[in-house]
């Protein structure tokens, strides 16, 4: 297990960078998840530690060593960490025992601890009996396991997992999770995985590094970052939240904020930075009542209403010009355009330095 | 070094030898100032010489009226052979693309035994032109009709292949609105396939300009001199001492070629389109009660120019002595033995065989470095020798053979040998004409494959030799193979290339047809080129069983 480090990475094929000064720390053992939507970066991230891509700036290292930067530059044969492919990368005319030994071969491992090193990477990932199977025998789980596999036969101190469940249904996906975190948990090999997937950030990752436009935005456990997000960004893509604009008006005794919505004023947790702020609200914090009655409830006009099993998701609009919009969950559903009072139960403010 | 840029390198130096060099050459050498130092004096010099004009004129008129005979030939073919329900349309397509097996020569001879006036079956049926007179194809018409029908077959499977991607909703979409069949072909199918035709015409046409083998035998004793037959007669009348002339003759050949390639490019735009391939394939069209009327009458026309100029061919060699008449009781074996006793047609199988294999090896095996590195890897040397390889594919051969003699001629520096005269110059003219031939199918088979296969490779610690060896070697080889046989079934009746640089003790079997026939050995020519035929009948079989099981759509008359 290792470290890796990032220091002021930026990366662009020609034009507009698509990794602008990116900087990480990866702890030995972690187990870190690189999440952000379509196109943020994330897996230019992964291919960049891999040595798959060359960084334009900055300095990357593994377990303290220099591997990219500076004018030095590391090819991936030598870095010697296992990655797994999306779409698997089996090699379809090898057997499950040759894609999971060619790493031995080529380093010149002696036979029999070929073998014993083949059947401990295969015993792992309990594919042990399918040793002669070739690629297109097998299932997509047991595809990804051998791709796995040939990671591990190869004791590497770091695996990087290319959005390594995209390619398989839901089922596979959460029998795979589970695969991934035992295997993480046995050999204490530092992971970094990409996803656009939150939920599956949120299950598997110690740690989350949340990416837009080529940036990290934020990097925390998944439950800070669920409860307490830096940036608009985090708060609207984590969760489903919504982000609302406020004032911040103040301090309350509780060393909460004072925050202005709308014109009533609530006492919320968060970070005072700017007099604008954002109000992070989650659907599950949102509680609705038939009329805007007391002062703690804002009015708001239901637009659209869900059936979601179990529950009803309710789209509503705040303020005149309904622009402000967020989303609650009811067990009753309430019909469209009527006019209801809404209930924050919790929230977090974070500033808005993009707010005027 | 990496092990990556020694391969690059190597690559490259084989390259820049075989290709860059030799054409680069002889660009230099066509745009020499004249003998009084005026700029491009040589390549005015010849554009006024009244015979390169008149060649010209022939070159521009016989290949507009072959195109026009592949257009109609083809598009027909296609049409009938992918879009109606006439009775075998497999052996059907098969004869249609005959003529890609059988070199031009030998379609040209064996036209020549069919229509003159000792045609073995026009004598049967007692309408052979009188004896004395010459025969009729040794004219421009002549030279029209047979290049006309060699070419069809490019047509044929540019419009199949644009048929292809015509989808089924397309002509649906027509028959809801109420169009009858005729009407939908016209009015829907017809227009998306112009793009196709045009790009297949296109081929032809570059086919046609750089056609040596049927000029060179229609032509010659008709007196019909075209670029390519110029080139020739003037090098083998002058020697070398012309070169600079001839080279300036290339340069206009390779300027109509080029004309005809844009016109492709263009086209090829339009055609094919990556249409929704999910949708399903078009049903051919039921021809009701014209089906066996149609089918007989088609079936008669391909017989007619795919078959019966073979039967002449055969019958000419089983005639024992020039004139006799051929009956079950005079047909003989003596040109076949008298063939296969030759010395010079001995070396000539030997030679050719040598060639097409060193070929089709040498080829297939270099075609995987390269398309990896310029397919995979995505390397930008290895893709501009990748674009490298295909001019000489692209130009016409004689072009490729001018280029390799003013480079080959002089000692090679360093080693002060010259190899003109010799083997190694065929095996380079080969070599680096057929590369392509190749590198196609097997760059196409690569650039399918996901890279992450490679890259896994790379992550694993395997080396780019390693990779090369035990990764993208077996995923290349079906497409490898495919291509190689390809080459030696081209390569095993060149004659184009070889015509110039044979020598004594170097002749090739296209060579040897061509010579017995201008000797007036026709008896001895119509034998060898049956048993070459035969050959390349064998090895297309061979073709498509290794096609059908190991890489489809690499085998012309697969497609579809």
């Amino acid at each position: 297990m290792v470290s890796v480090s990032l220091s002021g990475v930026t990366k662009h094929f020609g034009g507009a960078p698509v990794l602008d000064d990116v900087s990480l720390d990866i702890r030995e053992g972690e187990f870190v998840a690189l999440l952000g939507p379509s196109g943020c970066g994330k897996t230019t991230l992964l291919r960049l530690i891999a040595g798959l891509e060359r960084p334009s700036g900055g300095i990357i290292a593994i377990g303290g060593k220099a591997m990219a930067g500076q004018g030095t530059f590391i090819e991936p044969e030598d870095r010697n960490l296992g990655m797994v492919f999306q779409a698997y990368a089996l090699w379809p005319h090898m057997s499950v025992k040759d894609n999971v030994g060619f790493g031995l071969s080529v380093r010149k491992v002696s036979r029999p601890d070929r073998a014993r090193r083949i059947q401990a990477a295969l015993d792992i990932v309990g594919l042990s009996g399918h040793a002669d199977r070739r690629p297109h025998e097998l299932s997509g789980g047991q595809r990804q396991r051998v791709a796995l596999a040939r990671c591990l036969a190869l004791e590497p101190g770091l695996i990087l997992l290319d959005e390594p469940l995209a390619n398989l249904d839901a089922n596979l996906r959460a029998s795979m999770q589970e695969e991934f975190r035992r295997v993480h948990k046995k050999t204490g090999t530092t992971f970094v995985f990409v996803t656009h997937d939150q939920a599956e950030a949120m299950a598997l990752a110690d740690r989350i590094a949340v990416m837009d436009k080529g940036r990290i935005e934020q990097i925390a456990t998944p439950r800070e970052l669920y409860e307490r997000p830096l940036t608009s960004m985090v708060a609207g893509f984590v969760g489903r939240g919504a982000v609302l604009p406020v004032h911040i008006v103040g301090h309350a005794d509780s060393g909460r904020l004072r925050v202005d919505i709308g014109g009533r004023v609530l006492e919320m947790p968060g970070v005072n930075g700017t007099a604008r702020g954002w109000l992070s609200v989650r659907p599950e914090h949102v509680e609705i009542t038939q009329t805007a009655a007391n002062e703690e409830q804002l009015p708001a006009i239901v637009e659209h209403v869900t059936y979601r099993g179990g529950l009803y998701e309710i789209g509503l609009a705040l303020g005149a010009d309904r622009k402000v919009k967020l989303e609650a969950h009811a067990h009753e559903p309430v019909s469209p355009d009527c006019l209801v009072g809404i209930k924050l139960k919790k929230g977090w403010v974070l500033p808005a330095p993009d707010l005027h | 070094m990496s092990g990556e840029h020694i391969l690059l390198a190597g690559l490259a130096v084989y390259i820049g030898v075989l290709v860059v060099w030799p054409l680069g050459r002889l660009l230099t050498e066509a745009l020499r100032p004249g003998e009084a130092g005026q700029v491009l004096g040589v390549l005015f010099d010849a554009l006024e010489n009244r015979a390169l004009s008149r060649a010209l004129n022939n070159t521009i008129i016989t290949a507009l009226g072959a195109t026009a005979i592949s257009v109609f030939v083809g598009t027909v073919a296609a049409l009938v052979l992918r879009l109606t329900d006439i009775p075998g349309r497999a052996p059907l397509m098969f004869l249609m693309l005959m003529p890609m097996l059988i070199p031009p020569q030998i379609s040209a001879l064996a036209w020549i035994e069919l229509s003159g006036p000792s045609s073995p079956l026009l004598n049967l049926l007692a309408i052979a032109p009188p004896p004395g007179t010459t025969n009729p194809l040794y004219s421009m018409g002549g030279i029209i009709w047979v290049m006309g029908l060699e070419h069809a077959p490019l047509v044929l499977l540019s419009v199949a292949a644009g048929i292809a991607t015509v989808p089924r909703d397309l002509t649906e979409a027509g028959r809801i609105v109420g169009a009858r069949p005729r009407r939908i072909l016209l009015k829907i199918v017809l227009p998306s396939l112009y793009p196709s035709i045009l790009a297949g015409a296109a081929l032809a046409f570059v086919s046609a300009i750089g056609n040596f083998g049927v000029p060179a035998l229609l032509g010659i004793p008709g007196r019909v001199t075209v670029l390519t037959t110029l080139i020739y007669q003037r090098l083998n009348g002058f020697g070398p001492s012309v070169l600079g002339q001839v080279a300036a003759v290339a340069l206009v050949l390779v300027g109509l070629a080029a004309i005809g390639l844009a016109i492709r490019t263009y086209a090829s735009r339009f055609a094919g389109a990556p249409l929704d391939r999910t949708g399903s394939r078009l049903e051919p069209f039921s021809l009701g009660r014209w089906r066996l009327a149609a089918g007989s009458a088609f079936w008669l026309f391909t017989l007619v120019i795919a078959v019966l100029p073979l039967l002449a061919l055969l019958a000419s060699a089983l005639v024992p002595a020039l004139g006799v008449r051929l009956s079950p009781e005079t047909a003989s074996f003596a040109n076949f033995s008298n063939v296969l006793r030759n010395d010079a047609i001995g070396r000539a199988f030997s030679n050719s065989f040598l060639l097409a294999l060193l070929t089709a090896s040498i080829c297939a095996m270099l075609s995987i470095p390269i398309a990896y590195m310029a397919c995979i890897r995505r390397n930008r040397i290895a893709r501009l020798l990748d674009g490298l390889a295909d001019l000489p594919y692209a130009v016409p051969g004689t072009v490729v053979a001018l280029g390799m003699i003013v480079v080959f001629l002089p000692p090679i520096p360093v080693l002060g040998i010259s190899i003109y005269g010799t083997f190694a110059i065929l095996l380079a003219a080969y070599l680096s004409r057929f590369l392509l031939l190749a590198l196609r199918p097997v760059g196409a088979s690569l650039a399918s494959i996901d890279p992450a296969l490679d890259e896994a490779g790379r992550v694993v610690g395997a080396r780019t030799w390693s990779r090369l060896a035990f990764i993208v070697f077996p995923m290349a080889l079906p497409s490898a193979l495919a291509g190689g046989l390809l080459i030696f079934m081209t390569a095993i009746n060149e004659l184009t290339l070889s015509a110039l640089l044979w020598s004594t003790g170097t002749e090739t079997l296209g060579v040897m047809v061509f010579f017995l026939q201008y000797e007036g050995n026709s008896p001895s020519a119509a034998a060898l080129a049956t048993l070459v035929v035969a050959f390349s009948l064998g090895l297309a079989l061979v073709a498509d069983l290794i096609g059908r099981r190991f890489a489809p759509g690499v085998v012309p008359w697969q497609v579809g």
